[in-house]
């Protein structure tokens, strides 16, 4: 994988990631892409959207869509409350993902990031742009233009 | 400073197409008055080319300038009456003013047009009209000197002269001579203003920057000077110009007749800068001519390096003359690479097809307002504060109350500055009919109402171009030329008429034409052709529907792809367009007669007043526009007004069935409730809460768990996530900061699946037939009647002479038989109960008569009451009840009711009338054979009911359960079929284009078709005709069936 595909120069070799927790999944974000990170907080149901939708929230004063990640990713609740959420720009929209935890904000080298496997752990790797591999764990970076994809 | 200049260069733009807004409209309106024009009318027309003239000499705009000049010139002869206004001039100056428009709209595009045929047109108007004299003028040039010799303007002589018989112009001829840095930017105005106001007091001639007269050339400080030269004619004398003018004498110089510098101020102070002047005025005076101005970019160009980089003044000594150059340069190269007016190409550019974020006109005195309520809202504020930190809490809320007050009167005082009349729009159409029904040999007259109903003006902005198309479409397909409208026994002149008013918080804009109306066969053809929808889907469709989808992607109907409309492209981005703007579009056509396109657009997107409801916790906002009352209903109410009818809940309000949505329903879909018992829960000793909304000509009541408040809300829209739930209409977030949905009305219904109620409840009496594809409905117009009280009857209305009410004791019994004397005759009585098994009528003192033609005779069907004539769309059950003298049920306003055939009744009780009757008609008498008729009919229950008439009379009977099907059986039967009924309105191909497709084949020339329809009217009756059927008949009308069968047997067809 090289920087190109992630968007970045590749002359500076290092992205910076927000690194968050989906039940037990960690993956990351561009830091480009995120607007900023807030508590979960009420959200106002919709129904009969798609069910990976939550809800919408309002974010000093507009409206964002929020993304239950858990729901997207096929992967369990750990709590309904205490959880996060992460405030994206996408094609000039605020859109909320719904993840459990914000553990770091690192800088990664793009060396030791590699392409995405076609399965991860059983989700559609369509969804990750690539693997940061961090010296404990593995780093599944989200691919947002594809996350947010309406009509998967 | 390239800011600055382009925003002068903006604003001259915007005052530019100020001028042009009213500009067609007036040239039209001034053909319209002919010879005998009024001359205010004229003078403004001339005034808005003169002012664009004005400016773009000085911006250094060439095609801009040379065009209006012509434009101007010939304007001038016409208002001084030298010339007539012929129509010839107006297209002329039609013309123009388009190619202007399009400059000071779009100016990026001023390269890609060619004005010179337009101009040259002009010019050769003019030419036309020059006196001899003129004509020499005409090609003489004046150039006017400074007293250095410099020639600073070369003017048409022919134009010099004019200029000085002005009549504001008059005799004397000035030259200002503005310092573009003292006189104009350090007094904070711009040069484009400055010759706005000397365009008060004088006849504006021509203007230039002189950059050979810049100083200093030969030190290091910035320029001082930029001289700026403006020619003017006016009357006002020497002595007195020096008052009205905000420059020194030394400025202002008087110009001879030949264009020589008469005072003596000029020449000292040319000598101040005229160093280099001298110099370069020879070799130069060729370039310097008003036709070869200046180009923008580099006057910009020059200007930045004289501020900015004055060392470049430094190192070369003519940098004027290097300026030139440049400017030489750039006209040797096609295509300069930097682009002129770069900021205003990125503007426009930057995001395609977006408009750009234009100014708006404020009344002052609504500004004024606007800064008044701010100051209240600061004071009140202030107020605020003050008590809060007193915690005089009584003031708090009352200082709250007024800056309530005030956001309201702010809210709709800013709203206000947004609204603008719909006839900036409108207007334009005055245009387009002309010119479209010149082009199309049309005779159009266009009929504008409502031009002064406000709209937001981003919805002014966008509505322009749908509305051009649908208008252009109407005029290329729906308006027939003359001669087609002689045809049609129409008058040869077509009618336009678009209209706008309010309706409920919407604006409504109708654009209605007299002409053919839309072929609803040919756009199903072109449908199905385009492959915009299956052939089953079609046989579903109703004519309605089936108009709609001209608003299909890649629909067009145009016979011949003209170039007024039909480019392939066309009423499906109309739609996008006014759905985008939150509007909706419905069509009605009328075929021969015309087509009425309804759009309906809100006032204003931002703020709307809306209805809070509550369900379990969620709260949800319904818009107010849609919302016609409140109900509520009690538990002991419920059992009497609400109606669980198959899966559908109705109310009965005042008299009237109202289906209901549970918004529970709609909520709870998503969550796995799917026993309807439990979502409908009357049962559970609680009232019910109504909404009743509308949505469109539908209405409907939403039942929710309580009604909350009304208020304003600010309607922010979802995310694209969210666009496919189309219950929704936004969100907005309510006073504690959460959010509510917005409820959208017509969304919810189509949700719901409202439309269809009707045909589920035939369905449920009918249970069986679920699974057949359902057939166009039984539509007929029905008569409702009760016989016993409270046991509804349908009879086809059709069928019916009149009704009479008699009183009971008239009725006489003779023979055994009841009948009263009515018109000098005896009219037979019958009552249902006779032949049927129903409740008998109880007797009353008053009774109606339901009088038929029966076997050339009237009879009297006796009836209690008579309730409504309504026009049935459910299907007909010809089984379930039929029985002597019923046809069959249908479920009407939710009652099961009985269909009455009269024709049985009555001959069950007087068979001998029958046999007299079809024995004056048998069939086979007629033709020695069995005659054989062909019966196309889509509805089970009348293709029997057809089926049982004409066997009673001998006829061999073929079946065909559309026009497609019947086109089939009678080319395999070709030799045999004697005679074809067709009912009008079918699946997959009607009775029209049946008929049209029989008579194309000369075979059946001579084939009588008759029309069997339960809607018949005239319209529709003279369509019919024109296609080839030779009668209409109604379709359970027996006795008129089966006579005019048999005469078409007996003579064949009238052809003539």
């Amino acid at each position: 994988m090289s920087g190109h595909e992630l968007g970045v120069d590749v002359s500076h070799s290092r992205i910076e990631l927000v690194i968050f927790r989906v039940n037990n999944l960690v993956c990351a974000l561009k830091s480009t892409d995120v607007q900023e990170i807030i508590k979960q907080q009420d959200t106002t149901p919709v129904h009969n959207a798609d069910d990976y939708i939550v809800g919408v929230i309002n974010l000093r004063g507009s409206i964002v869509t929020v993304v239950d990640l858990h729901t997207k990713f096929g992967l369990n609740h750990e709590s309904e409350s205490g959880m996060r959420i992460v405030i994206t720009t996408s094609d000039g929209e605020a859109i909320g993902l719904l993840v459990d935890d914000v553990d770091d904000i690192l800088m990664a080298d793009l060396n030791a990031i590699e392409a995405p496997p076609a399965n991860l752990n059983g989700m559609d790797g369509v969804y990750f742009s690539g693997i940061f591999k961090m010296e404990d764990k593995l780093v599944a970076i989200i691919n947002l233009e594809e996350l947010l994809k309406i009509g998967v | 400073m390239i800011d600055e200049e382009d925003e002068i260069l903006v604003i001259f733009y915007e005052e530019s197409r100020e001028h042009l807004e009213t500009f067609e409209d007036d040239l039209l309106a001034l053909e319209g008055q002919g010879a005998d024009f009024d001359d205010d009318l004229m003078n403004s027309i001339f005034r808005a080319v003169h002012t664009i003239k004005g400016g773009c000499s000085f911006f250094g705009l060439t095609e801009l300038n040379s065009l209006s000049h012509v434009m101007e010139s010939l304007l001038d002869r016409v208002r001084k009456r030298e010339m007539e206004l012929s129509s010839q001039i107006i297209n002329v100056l039609l013309k123009g003013a388009d190619l202007l428009k399009i400059m000071v709209e779009e100016p990026e595009r001023t390269s890609e047009l060619d004005i010179e045929p337009v101009v040259e047109e002009i010019t050769a108007i003019l030419e036309g009209a020059y006196s001899d004299e003129e004509a020499e003028s005409a090609t003489d040039e004046v150039n006017i000197k400074l007293p250095s010799g410099r020639v600073i303007f070369t003017v048409n002589k022919m134009d010099f002269q004019r200029a000085r018989s002005e009549a504001k112009g008059g005799s004397n001829i000035y030259i200002l001579e503005y310092d573009l840095i003292k006189d104009i930017e350090r007094k904070n105005k711009t040069p484009w203003e400055v010759i706005s106001e000397l365009a008060q007091l004088a006849n504006f001639i021509d203007s230039k920057i002189d950059f050979d007269g810049v100083n200093p050339k030969d030190d290091d400080s910035l320029p001082t000077h930029i001289p700026f030269y403006i020619l003017i004619s006016t009357v006002i004398e020497t002595d007195l110009i020096y008052d009205f003018l905000d420059l020194q004498k030394s400025q202002i110089h008087l110009i001879s007749e030949t264009g020589e510098f008469l005072d003596p101020h000029s020449i000292e102070l040319e000598e101040k800068y005229k160093s280099e002047g001298s110099e370069s005025s020879d070799n130069k005076d060729n370039e310097i001519s008003p036709n070869e101005s200046i180009d923008v970019s580099a006057t910009v160009v020059e200007k930045e390096q004289l501020v900015e980089e004055p060392e470049i003044n430094k190192e070369t000594s003519t940098c004027a003359a290097e300026v030139h150059q440049e400017k030489k340069v750039d006209k040797v190269k096609p295509k300069p690479v930097p682009k002129p007016r770069p900021k205003l190409n990125k503007g426009k550019g930057a995001d395609g097809s977006k408009k750009p974020e234009g100014s708006i006109r404020v009344h002052l005195g609504l500004l004024d307002k606007l800064m008044s309520l701010a100051g209240e809202l600061v004071l009140a504020r202030n107020e605020l504060i003050q008590n809060t930190s007193n915690k005089n809490w009584e003031a708090v809320s009352n200082t709250t109350q007024r800056v309530d007050l005030i956001t309201i009167e702010l809210q709709e005082a800013i709203m206000a500055t947004r609204m603008q009349s719909i006839g900036i729009v409108f207007n334009k159409f005055n245009r387009v009919v002309r010119d479209l029904s010149s082009e199309l040999n049309k005779d159009i007259k266009l009929i504008l109402e409502g031009e002064s109903v406000e709209l937001d003006k981003t919805i002014i902005e966008s509505i322009g171009d749908p509305l051009t198309h649908i208008v252009r479409n109407s005029l290329d397909h729906g308006i027939e030329t003359p001669d087609e409208r002689r045809a049609a026994g129409k008058g040869p002149q077509g009618t336009l008429k678009i209209g706008a008013r309010h309706e409920g918080g919407h604006v409504v804009i109708e654009i209605i034409d007299d002409g053919r109306g839309i072929n609803v066969p040919r756009v199903k053809e072109k449908a199905l052709e385009n492959g915009l929808c299956t052939e089953a889907e079609l046989a579903r469709m109703s004519d309605k529907d089936a108009v709609m989808l001209i608003f299909k992607p890649g629909f067009s109907t145009a016979e011949k792809v003209t170039s007024v409309s039909g480019r392939g492209v066309g009423m499906d981005v109309v739609l996008t367009n006014l759905n985008k703007l939150g509007g909706s579009v419905d069509v009605d056509s009328d075929p021969g007669h015309g087509t009425r396109l309804t759009i309906k657009l809100p006032l204003t997107l931002a703020i709307i007043p809306s209805l809070l409801v509550r369900v379990d916790s969620e709260r949800y906002a319904i818009p107010q526009v849609n919302l016609i009352e409140l109900v509520r209903i009690s538990v002991d109410e419920c059992k009497n007004r609400v109606e669980r009818v198959g899966n559908a809940i109705m109310m009965r309000l005042r008299d009237r069935l109202l289906p209901m949505i549970n918004l529970r329903d709609i909520i709870m879909s998503s969550e796995n409730l799917d026993s309807s018992d439990d979502i409908m829960c009357f049962d559970n000793g609680k009232p019910l809460n109504i909404a009743v909304l509308t949505a469109g000509d539908m209405q409907y009541g939403l039942i929710v768990d309580e009604l909350l408040d009304s208020s304003e809300i600010v309607v922010k829209p979802l995310g694209r996530h969210l666009k496919k739930c189309i219950e929704y209409a936004g969100a907005t977030i309510l006073g504690d900061g959460s959010v509510a949905l917005i409820l959208d009305v017509p969304g919810l219904a189509i949700k719901m699946n409202m439309n269809s109620i009707n045909n589920d409840n035939s369905q449920l009496v009918q249970g069986k037939e679920e699974d057949e594809p359902k057939s166009t409905e039984d539509r007929q117009t029905l008569l409702l009647v009760n016989n016993a009280k409270d046991e509804p009857f349908a009879i086809p209305l059709g069928l019916v002479a009149r009704i009479e009410k008699i009183n009971t004791s008239d009725i006489e019994s003779v023979g055994g038989r009841r009948a009263i004397k009515y018109r000098g005759e005896t009219l037979i009585l019958f009552s249902i109960e006779e032949v049927a098994t129903v409740t008998p009528r109880e007797e009353t003192d008053t009774v109606y008569v339901v009088v038929f033609r029966i076997a050339h005779r009237e009879v009297g069907l006796l009836l209690s009451e008579i309730k409504d004539i309504i026009t049935n769309e459910s299907k007909v059950d010809s089984e379930t009840y039929a029985q002597t003298g019923i046809f069959g049920s249908a479920i009407i306003d939710n009652r099961i009711t009985l269909i009455v055939d009269i024709h049985g009744l009555v001959y069950t009780i007087m068979p001998n009338w029958r046999d007299e009757h079809s024995d004056s008609i048998k069939a086979e008498e007629i033709k020695n054979k069995t005659a054989t008729v062909l019966i196309a009919e889509d509805s089970k229950f009348f293709m029997s009911q057809l089926k049982g008439f004409m066997e009673e009379i001998g006829f061999k009977v073929l079946t065909a359960e559309d026009g497609a099907v019947a086109l089939d059986v009678l080319n395999e039967n070709a030799d045999d079929i004697d005679l074809v009924l067709t009912d009008i309105e079918m699946p997959v191909m009607d009775g029209i284009e049946f008929t049209t497709r029989v008579r194309q084949d000369p075979r059946f020339d001579q084939l009588p078709m008759l029309a069997v329809t339960s809607v018949a009217g005239d319209a529709a009756e003279k369509i019919g005709l024109e296609a080839g059927l030779d009668e209409y008949l109604v379709k359970l009308d027996r006795d008129e069936l089966l006579e005019r069968s048999s005469y078409y047997l007996k003579h064949g067809r009238e052809t003539n």
